[in-house]
């Protein structure tokens, strides 16, 4: 989803907050509904992240503006969430590893005929810390040091939500 | 397959493994199928996910939160944004059919500010008792407040043409508190007629006999408040280029919410 024709704000100031709704509302809102799955809450989020960057309550770090932005969108929903409910957050942590491997169901093929809603259906049946994961990494496309530094988690905690996540996802694909 | 070889084979596809690991997994990958079936699917799940297409937000969202600015959660009701950033977008998208048709086609309230004092008068003394004006059946199937403003007490209700019309009094005040649907005829207001603001809602306040008449355009109805003098019932409204009633605060805000709360009863009961 990265639309890198329409920057309009030099990469060595903060944006405003009005030039982030302007130029990157579709990238927001995108990232947004990846990780809550409904538009209510999609649009609360995004309004979230222009209070966060209208307040100046994030430091803006010259470098991409969608990394900045995914970053702090994630982070407001976890901190959301988090605020939400508490849930069990490593919860499939504590299963088996064999229970969740991709191994676990040899002869099942993913359907080829996945819609995005089923997929993102399946997004939504991750834990809030995997799914945070992997949008940041197949939704915007960080790398696993980015995804680190986003969600302040060491690299291999990265690795090891990003597989666990596509692992169940794999378990309710198929 | 080692328990931890599963997510050095997520990195593998993410292609973030350095660059020994990435060559140890490949010379795994020659010898089990297993594997190769494993990056395979992980490879595909990576795919659909990153396929997945970009969502455009509601028609009218990202313009609306321009006008109206992002909110903090705080002050975001669910309620609130079905409403306020709701109308804003629909106002944009739809522009001159929402922005002006819609208000249009409510009836014009005209501003008969003798007729608004002549009705409080009316009910000025309250007769014999307290509730002397009082249509007991009426004000309970309007959920009519009993106490505006602290000290401010129902004294009389009646409904007249459609119209209720609430009373409260404090020592030897009193106040007047009608509803009314439509959109105030500003035209027509007289000379002399002074814009004020009540909780962000355009407010004309009128010098009169009884004490000023007050008129509260809020959504599609209009509150008219009748009062004593100025300085008895409307001290919060400043003196000053552009007087402001704090929300929440003040005998205004309470009445124009009374009367809001007279209005939604109304409307209920048809």
């Amino acid at each position: 989803v990265k639309e890198p024709s329409l920057r309009s704000v030099p990469e060595s100031r903060v944006p405003t907050w009005e030039e982030v709704a302007r130029d990157y509302g579709r990238f927001l809102y995108t990232v947004a509904y990846r990780l809550t799955g409904n538009r209510d809450d999609a649009q609360d989020l995004v309004q979230d992240v222009l209070v966060r960057v209208r307040r100046g309550l994030v430091t803006y770090e010259p470098g991409s503006m969608e990394g900045w932005l995914s970053r702090i969108t994630t982070n407001a929903f976890l901190d959301q969430v988090r605020k939400q409910k508490r849930r069990p957050l490593d919860l499939l942590a504590e299963l088996p590893p064999s229970s969740i491997g991709v191994s676990a169901d040899p002869d099942a093929e993913l359907a080829k005929a996945n819609l995005p809603d089923d997929i993102q259906q399946a997004l939504l049946s991750l834990p809030d810390d995997y799914r945070a994961a992997v949008v940041l990494c197949d939704v915007v496309g960080l790398d696993y040091a980015e995804i680190a530094e986003a969600l302040q988690i060491p690299p291999g905690t990265v690795r090891s939500r990003i597989h666990r996540g596509r692992a169940q996802l794999r378990k309710v694909l198929t | 397959m080692s328990d931890h070889l599963d997510d050095v084979l997520s990195a593998y596809v993410d292609g973030a493994l350095p660059a020994d690991q990435q060559a140890a997994v490949e010379a795994h990958l020659a010898e089990c199928a297993d594997c190769r079936r494993d990056v395979d699917a992980l490879a595909d799940l990576r795919a659909l996910v990153h396929g997945l297409p970009p969502v455009d937000p509601p028609a009218g969202f990202v313009d609306a939160l321009l006008v109206a600015g992002p909110l903090p959660r705080a002050a975001r009701q669910r309620r609130f944004r079905l409403t306020a950033l709701n109308l804003v977008a629909a106002a944009v998208c739809w522009g001159v059919i929402v922005g002006t048709a819609l208000p249009e086609r409510l009836a014009a309230v005209n501003p008969r500010v003798a007729d608004f004092t002549s009705a409080h008068a009316s009910m000025l003394p309250l007769g014999a008792g307290p509730r002397a004006a009082m249509d007991e059946g009426a004000a309970r199937s309007f959920d009519v407040p009993d106490r505006i403003a602290g000290s401010y007490r129902l004294a009389g209700f009646r409904v007249v043409g459609g119209t209720p019309h609430a009373v409260y009094v404090s020592g030897d005040r009193a106040v007047s508190v009608f509803s009314v649907r439509g959109r105030l005829n500003t035209a027509a207001l007289p000379a002399g007629a002074e814009q004020v603001t009540v909780n962000g809602a355009p407010a004309w306040r009128v010098p009169a006999d009884q004490g000023d008449v007050v008129f509260v355009q809020r959504g599609g109805a209009v509150t008219v408040i009748v009062g004593a003098s100025t300085t008895d019932v409307l001290p919060d409204v400043a003196d000053g280029a552009a007087p402001t009633v704090a929300r929440g605060d003040g005998l205004l805000d309470r009445a124009e919410h009374a009367a809001r709360a007279l209005l939604d009863a109304f409307a209920l009961r048809g």
